[in-house]
């Protein structure tokens, strides 16, 4: 991937890219942020993997905030320095956490989970259920359900795919929204 | 929330997946709000489909970031792997017997002024708003092309608005900046020519910033800094200060 792609892209076209979870500017941002936020983290009594889990957290609150408009990011500058800090204090907040005193005390591998806001944490309780739930689907539903909520893809393009005509795309996409509606219920 | 089992109908997913869209406006939007507002398990139902949506497309995004990484780690290892010791020493000895052989001065030459345009050298990412006229459309659509790294079909849409306007400055410009993208020097260089006689084009200090870089790639140093220094760009000073180091 080209270094400028950022360069060519106005401040509306790296907000839509981040939006519609364009793989290529989701791939460079990845790319470009994660050696300054593990040299930080390890830095600051921290790992390599450690590094990589509180930079994924970082990068969801990145491209949620963006989603939400948020945080409207102007260049890939900007996009870097937010990402950087939104890691650095959540980084801060764990070592700062009774819960990390204990687990280095016990050698313990357990990891994070942790957002800096409460808001934040009950909604991940949330997530976490949808994840859980969404892996009890069969694999269609699945492919489905990632294909219209986080690839973008239209029915028209959807019905291209699997063989079917637009009408039984919609239905198929509901039973598989209740399906995960009724599992998570089922929690 | 996710708290009720209550029944959503294909008909109210449809509803509330428009309204998440940002499908509804006027008096189907207020509609839909005044509902909100006036009935707690409609609401219930918007917050149930809200956060499955939402869930999904995480779960698919933090699969996402797991790829991301894996392609980095890879990425590292590589590096890590040309970064040993024995590599580079095995390279430093190539490298002395390559350039013992016939050409050496001409071959470090070239790569000299190719590895300086290659630094230097960003595409011109390209304008948002256009020409006030007529040609706006074509223009639009060639610039949607130019972005998009398809200089050729760019060049289809400005070609012929510049036959018909041959003077006009943003079109020789950005013509020039297919060229350049295609590799095609000669003729992006008379374009930027042109718009630097034009004097009162707004592209002038980055035609000249452009041209200077070509007449790197030619070897004729002493004219790109003269160019170099008729651009308003912040690398020109360290360029053209390694421009005069070649030249001592």
């Amino acid at each position: 991937m080209p270094k400028d792609i950022f360069k060519s892209l106005s401040q509306d076209e790296i907000t839509q890219a981040i939006c519609l979870n364009d793989a290529l500017v989701l791939r460079q941002i990845y790319e470009d942020g994660f050696p300054k936020v593990r040299k930080f983290v390890q830095a600051n009594h921290g790992n390599e993997d450690e590094a990589k889990d509180i930079y994924q957290e970082a990068f969801l609150v990145l491209w949620q905030n963006v989603k939400k408009g948020a945080f409207i990011p102007t260049n890939q500058s900007a996009v870097q320095g937010y990402l950087y800090q939104v890691a650095k204090n959540k980084w801060l907040d764990w070592v700062r956490s009774s819960r990390f005193k204990r687990d280095r005390k016990q050698e313990d591998s357990f990891f994070l989970n942790q957002a800096s806001e409460p808001v934040g944490e009950s909604m991940e309780d949330k997530y976490e259920q949808v994840e859980h739930a969404l892996s009890k689907l069969g694999s269609d539903c699945q492919e489905l359900l990632k294909s219209f909520y986080f690839l973008k893809k239209s029915m028209e393009e959807m019905a291209t795919t699997f063989g079917w005509t637009t009408q039984t795309v919609k239905n198929n996409k509901y039973r598989c929204m209740e399906k995960l509606r009724k599992f998570v219920l089922q929690k | 929330m996710l708290k009720e089992p209550v029944n959503i109908s294909l008909e109210e997913y449809s509803a509330l997946e428009d309204y998440l869209d940002g499908n509804l406006s006027g008096d189907a939007l207020s509609a839909f709000e005044n509902r909100l507002k006036e009935e707690a398990l409609w609401k219930e139902k918007l917050s149930q489909v809200m956060i499955l949506r939402e869930g999904i497309e995480r779960v698919a995004m933090k699969s996402q970031l797991e790829e991301f990484h894996q392609g980095l780690a890879s990425k590292q290892s590589q590096h890590r792997f040309l970064n040993t010791r024995w590599i580079w020493t095995a390279a430093a000895s190539l490298f002395i017997v390559i350039t013992a052989g016939v050409g050496f001065w001409s071959g470090w030459f070239d790569s000299s002024s190719e590895r300086l345009f290659t630094a230097y050298y960003a595409k011109d990412p390209g304008l948002t708003s256009m020409m006030s006229d007529s040609e706006d459309y074509e223009f639009d659509r060639g610039m949607i092309e130019y972005k998009s790294g398809e200089y050729a079909k760019s060049l289809e849409f400005w070609k012929p608005l510049l036959d018909l306007s041959p003077k006009n400055d943003t079109l020789l410009y950005f013509v020039a900046m297919d060229y350049l993208q295609l590799e095609s020097l000669d003729e992006g260089k008379l374009l930027l020519e042109q718009v630097i006689l034009d004097g009162n084009s707004l592209f002038v200090q980055d035609a000249n910033w452009y041209l200077g870089l070509i007449k790197i790639k030619e070897h004729k140093y002493q004219e790109a800094i003269f160019y170099l220094n008729a651009s308003d760009r912040d690398e020109a000073e360290g360029l053209i200060s390694k421009l005069q180091e070649m030249e001592e």
